[in-house]
């Protein structure tokens, strides 16, 4: 079970989203989420850069109809955490 | 402790802040169900697959029809549950099979536990001569799943309204 903690991190808007789409799935590919989250693709990269950084977004390079495309995953580390932000925030509201 | 964690409050945000993020949550999460929600189509058939398994199950004696109809919906109700996984990841998305949250594993013990408890209702109660009940659980089971499907197709609770 995850412990109840802030993550400056993750509650920057942008990345509280990438993390709550990768939370509801195993994997996305990297263009679906940026159609979700309407942005562009280097402000994408930016915010999962830092992500990965931190150890909490997984990247994996693959090829779609022999196209390159990436694929990310939340690590381990990443659901904890990102769970723990949410009952962060609620734990606030309440 | 990792810089960028703190317990509680320390991160200095007001609660109409939290409560924003919150809802930015249910707003992005609502977004994944409905692009993860198969077409109604796709929706009628695992309903009705899931149903037809339960009524066979419950009408089964020894080698009769119902045993065919058993294997025939339980294939058919896993070929559906293959489709649906490829489709999604054409789509882009690998959808996850387990639950990652409290509330995703709660809602999918207590689903599990009343889909369960309907086909063992149903078999027992058609044994005991209530044929009736073969009818309705079927048609409870097949309603319950299609509902499931439709209302949360990641297998997360998610709050109901939240997608703009």
């Amino acid at each position: 079970m995850s412990k109840s903690e802030f993550d400056h991190l993750i509650h920057a808007p942008n990345r509280l989203q990438i993390c709550a789409f990768l939370s509801a799935t195993d994997q996305v590919e990297f263009q679906i989420l940026r159609q979700h989250l309407e942005v562009s693709d280097s402000v994408l990269s930016k915010h999962v850069k830092a992500l990965e950084d931190a150890g909490y977004v997984k990247s994996k390079k693959r090829t779609k109809l022999g196209r390159p495309c990436t694929w990310l995953e939340l690590s381990k580390s990443g659901t904890q955490a990102f769970n723990g932000h949410v009952k962060a925030l609620k734990a606030i509201v309440d | 402790m990792e810089p960028n964690k703190t317990t509680e409050n320390n991160g200095n945000i007001s609660a109409a802040e939290a409560k924003a993020s919150l809802e930015s949550l249910n707003r992005i999460n609502a977004s994944v169900a409905k692009t993860l929600r198969p077409p109604i189509w796709f929706i009628v058939l695992m309903g009705g697959s899931f149903g037809l398994m339960t009524f066979s199950y419950s009408a089964m004696r020894h080698e009769n029809v119902w045993a065919l109809g058993l294997i025939g919906s339980f294939i058919a109700f896993v070929i559906l549950v293959a489709f649906l996984l490829y489709r999604n990841r054409l789509l882009g998305i690998k959808m996850r099979l387990g639950p990652t949250s409290n509330s995703g594993m709660i809602l999918q013990i207590c689903q599990a536990a009343v889909f369960g408890l309907a086909l063992i209702f149903a078999r027992e109660l058609s044994l005991m001569g209530y044929q009736w009940a073969a009818y309705a659980l079927a048609s409870f089971n097949a309603l319950l799943m299609a509902g499931m499907l439709y209302l949360f197709p990641t297998g997360e609770w998610i709050e109901q309204g939240g997608a703009s």
